[in-house]
């Protein structure tokens, strides 16, 4: 009997955690038992988002549930899927999984683990107090952001980004230090964005998965016939685990707009201006992460 | 499990008792049960623990508020505290020993530390009311009672550390500490008004004539207090005017305390050396504690303790407030030789979990454990700011225990309280943070 | 928060390698002190410089909104100074302990404890030291860095000899418990206030 440790810095509660729970369930069931997964939610094992990837490697636990992004502090490969206005829909990302995934597997290879699944998170969106009609409105509007890719890419469009931690936001926003924020839906409606702001522009600036890992050397020590069941496990429920983001999107959206809130498409005219602006966003990043270029433009010569 | 368990406590306090130092003993605890159930590589997996927990952004205000404490006890505060409130306090029944209460109150609104408040408040009112022939038990124990108020009212390092172990916002623990923190120090109030009503004798009777001021007098002493405003503006201000985070509002708050004593000529390179070593020292006694604590926390949840601790207490199905009751009654007994940040580090990965299983919020449990460690100050052998008053009055540890007994009775009714109505507590954060 | 206890103003006129060996630990921990001291200032300077941009900026908007690793680089100030003002704070007698068994009337159970937790402490903080100094070569060799492209062997090499200084305050101190000297040093560091 195999007892593996799962560990996840999300809160108990986000769909990401649920999911591996479910993963877990389904592998207890698939393996008659042999191989059991516990998951610890909300870093309880004392790991941060990136210091996962280091801690599957040397065995420090046995599977984690990775932000695959947050790793570039590794290897700036991991930030390949943050190519900024690249995708803009999940249709889109899972035809550029097709190319990525691959160099992804290899990469977790190096790194002494595997890839089961991965599931992004949902679309990226800008929340804003203001009715922005032009790409002149977002200017100088202080937006937050998690990370230095989201920060850079508001900044590029015009906006004074921010990092900041997610405990801070809120005393932020309602004290209108930042007057926006740059995030997915889901975390829209933790945050109760209606209570400060009011409008929600579907940017789709950027994407981002996460890849539940194992160590290889604990793989390895699992039995052809139970791994054979997980990794059928992790194959069949990936597609559902998709469909829980994108539908939590929808769902996080329809919650903010009974809140009060406003989803204002963009207009051909700002789509178009940041169009402009994502050139040399993009530029930039490849210029920071230049593995991922063939990456992106075998997938754009796909299209 | 069983096995996994004694060996926590075992080893927890067997090195407690043989006197190794609180955060190598959960060092040695964690590092000990990591070796005996887990197949995890030690060597590789604390290092990670220690840069992981040492540099944790949360904890930042820590360091700060204590770097405040230093500058804040080379000021003239306590002065100036006692003659802008003495004019007031003379009206009511009690008169000046209100002075120790209101003092203690607002001094906690600046100072994130229990013995901190007593020291500074205690400093000048203890000489001023024994002098003037004030009941000394009421006196002493008053400072004792409400000098623990540092603690509950915000800012708080007992909160900021809690916040970090338990995970829950810094913030919300501030703000829910403000309702409790004013009702505790009005219930002192209200003691020492019966008190003092029952038995006049206890207030010399040449202080009636404090009833008598010019109103205008009364109100120019109110500019003494313009020191403590501008500080709890620094800081209280800075953060619920939106200006700053918890740690930045810290921050404003050394510049504000630096700016004070600059002001009152307070300030020299021998200060200066002392104030930034003092910060040094009590910043690695807390670090070590927590980084202790923290790594142990992280190996419990590895070894599954906690969810085994909560499943059982769940199945026993207890009644919360007699859960509650218990805890209180553990923590009276561990206060007696432990102080109280080792008394968080130590229990809550145990505690935590058990509280939440039995329906308890996150905030509230934060402001319960704030009152035992309250508690624990003012209860012997080990109690810091008996330490403080003895330094004060030449006292003996048994008088003052005994004037404080009272004090003592109204904290833990006051947690029984909170505990039959926990809304007391989470309310006020709720409606201004949601 | 904190009580000096068992210690003695006028120390033992000990001499021979024990007390030059304690000598060295003590003039090692000062240093780690001030240094730490220089950190708790630094980041109290961070912070401040970071809280006037987000104001300021807003005013006057040439002006960048923030360090933008101000969250970071404070964070490591405060566990570098953590660890480096151990060193002296233990030898101040200042490390927080259950006091009860250490002040037994009976002096031979009192040096048996100290040398006990001096062993231990002297264990646990050196092998901390030894795994905190292979991490650091670890992240060295993988070239890993954070957020804001800092790498991150610097701080860990701090905290490693942070580690290192109360390592070797936990040594000296176990030989001078040994030795019968005397283990705490009242006049180290600062006369505190009492936090
Ligand atoms: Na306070
Ligand atoms: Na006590």
């Amino acid at each position: 009997e195999t007892k593996l440790r799962l560990s996840d810095v999300l809160p108990e509660g986000n769909f990401q955690v649920e999911n591996a729970k479910v993963f877990a369930d389904a592998v207890a069931k698939a393996t008659d038992g042999e191989v059991t997964i516990t998951v610890n939610a909300a870093g309880s094992l004392g790991f941060k988002g990136p210091d996962q990837l280091g801690a599957v490697r040397d065995g420090l636990v046995d599977m984690a549930d990775i932000n695959i992004s947050q790793q570039v502090g590794l290897n700036p490969l991991f930030g390949a899927e943050g190519v900024p206005f690249l995708v803009s829909s999940m249709d889109e990302l899972k035809d550029y999984h097709a190319f990525l995934r691959p160099e992804f597997e290899k990469l977790a290879e190096q790194y002494n683990q595997k890839i089961l699944y991965m599931v992004p998170s949902p679309a990226q969106y800008v929340y804003l107090k203001v009715e922005v009609e032009d790409i002149d409105g977002f200017k100088g509007i202080p937006v937050r952001g998690a990370d230095k890719n989201t920060v850079d890419i508001v900044t590029a469009v015009g906006m004074a980004g921010v990092v900041m931690p997610w405990g801070e936001l809120l005393p932020a926003l309602a004290s209108g230090r930042v007057d926006g924020v740059a995030t997915s839906a889901t975390s829209g409606v933790d945050g109760k964005f209606w209570e400060f702001l009011d409008y929600i522009y579907p940017t789709n600036h950027t994407w981002g998965s996460n890849a539940v890992t194992i160590n290889l050397d604990t793989w390895n020590s699992i039995s052809d016939e139970d791994r054979a069941a997980i990794e059928a496990v992790a194959a069949d429920l990936e597609p559902t685990f998709w469909d829980v983001s994108r539908q939590g999107d929808l769902d996080s959206i329809k919650t903010m707009s009974e809140n009060g809130m406003t989803l204002v498409p963009l207009s051909d005219e700002l789509l178009g201006e940041i169009a402009e602006k994502a050139a040399s966003v993009q530029e930039a990043f490849f210029e920071r992460v230049p593995a991922a270029l063939p990456i992106v433009d075998a997938y754009k010569a796909s299209k | 499990m069983g096995a996994i368990v004694s060996s926590l406590f075992g080893l927890l306090f067997g090195t407690l008792a043989s006197g190794a130092w609180i955060g190598i003993s959960l060092l040695t605890t964690a590092i000990g049960l990591a070796l005996l159930f887990t197949g995890i590589p030690v060597d590789k997996l604390f290092p990670q623990y220690v840069f992981n927990i040492l540099t944790t952004p949360d904890l930042v205000a820590l360091p700060l508020f204590i770097l405040m404490g230093e500058f804040l006890f080379r000021t003239r505060l306590s002065e100036s505290l006692f003659s802008g409130l003495a004019p007031w306090a003379g009206l009511l029944p009690g008169r000046l020993l209100h002075v120790n209460i209101v003092g203690c109150s607002i001094f906690a609104a600046i100072s994130g530390s229990s013995a901190a408040t007593t020291q500074v408040v205690g400093r000048m009112t203890l000489k001023e009311l024994l002098k003037r022939g004030y009941d000394p038990e009421l006196a002493i124990g008053g400072l004792a009672g409400a000098g623990t108020l540092g603690f509950l009212i915000p800012p708080s390092t007992v909160m900021i550390m809690y916040g970090v172990l338990a995970n829950e916002s810094v913030l919300r623990l501030f703000t829910a500490g403000f309702i409790p923190g004013i009702l505790l120090s009005l219930t002192f109030a209200a003691y020492i008004m019966i008190r003092t009503t029952l038995k006049p004798s206890l207030i010399p009777e040449s202080e009636r004539a404090l009833r008598h001021m010019p109103l205008r007098k009364r109100f120019a002493a109110l500019k003494e207090l313009a020191p403590a405003l501008f500080l709890i503006l620094c800081v209280l201000g800075s953060m619920y005017g939106g200006l700053a985070t918890p740690s930045e509002a810290a921050a404003l708050g050394v510049l504000g305390a630096f700016l004070v004593s600059w002001s009152q000529g307070s300030i020299s390179l021998k200060v200066l050396r002392d104030v930034v070593l003092g910060a040094v020292q009590t910043c690695s006694v807390m670090g070590i504690i927590i980084l202790g604590a923290s790594v142990l926390g992280n190996i419990t949840s590895t070894l599954g303790i906690p969810a085994a601790v909560a499943n059982v207490v769940t199945a026993m199905d207890l009644q919360p407030i007699l859960l509650i009751i218990a805890l209180i009654a553990l923590y009276l007994v561990l206060g007696t030789v432990l102080e109280g940040f080792s008394m968080i580090a130590t229990t809550l990965p145990v505690v935590l979990p058990l509280v939440e299983a039995a329906g308890f919020d996150k905030v509230w449990f934060g402001i319960f454990m704030v009152l035992v460690v309250e508690m624990a100050q003012i209860t012997p052998p080990v109690a810091f700011n008996f330490a403080v008053i003895q330094n004060i009055t030449g006292r003996s540890t048994a008088y003052i225990a005994r004037v404080t007994f009272p004090f003592l009775v109204i904290m833990i009714l006051f947690v029984i309280l909170l505990a039959m109505f926990p809304g007391i507590v989470t309310f006020f954060p709720d409606m201004i943070l949601g | 928060m904190i009580e000096k206890f068992n210690g003695s103003k006028d120390l033992h006129k000990s001499v021979g390698l024990p007390a030059a060996l304690q000598r060295a630990a003590d003039v090692v921990s000062l240093i780690g002190a001030w240094i730490a001291g220089l950190c708790i200032v630094a980041l109290t300077l961070l912070v401040l410089v970071d809280t006037a941009l987000a104001s300021l900026s807003r005013i006057l908007p040439f002006l960048p909104n923030g360090t933008h690793i101000g969250w970071e680089y404070s964070a490591y100030f405060m566990g570098s100074a953590f660890l480096l003002g151990s060193g002296m704070t233990l030898r101040a007698g200042l490390q927080l302990r259950v006091e009860l068994t250490m002040s037994s009337k009976r002096q031979w159970l009192t040096r048996m404890f100290e040398t006990f937790s001096s062993l231990l402490g002297t264990v646990i903080s050196t092998s901390l030291t030894i795994w905190l100094f292979n991490f650091t070569m670890r992240t060295y060799g993988y070239g890993e860095v954070s957020d804001s492209f800092t790498p991150l062997w610097i701080p860990q090499a701090v905290l490693t000899l942070g580690a290192g200084v109360l390592a070797f305050q936990m040594i000296a101190r176990l030989v001078t418990s040994l030795t019968g000297g005397t283990v705490n040093n009242l006049d180290l560091g600062a006369a505190s206030a009492i936090e």
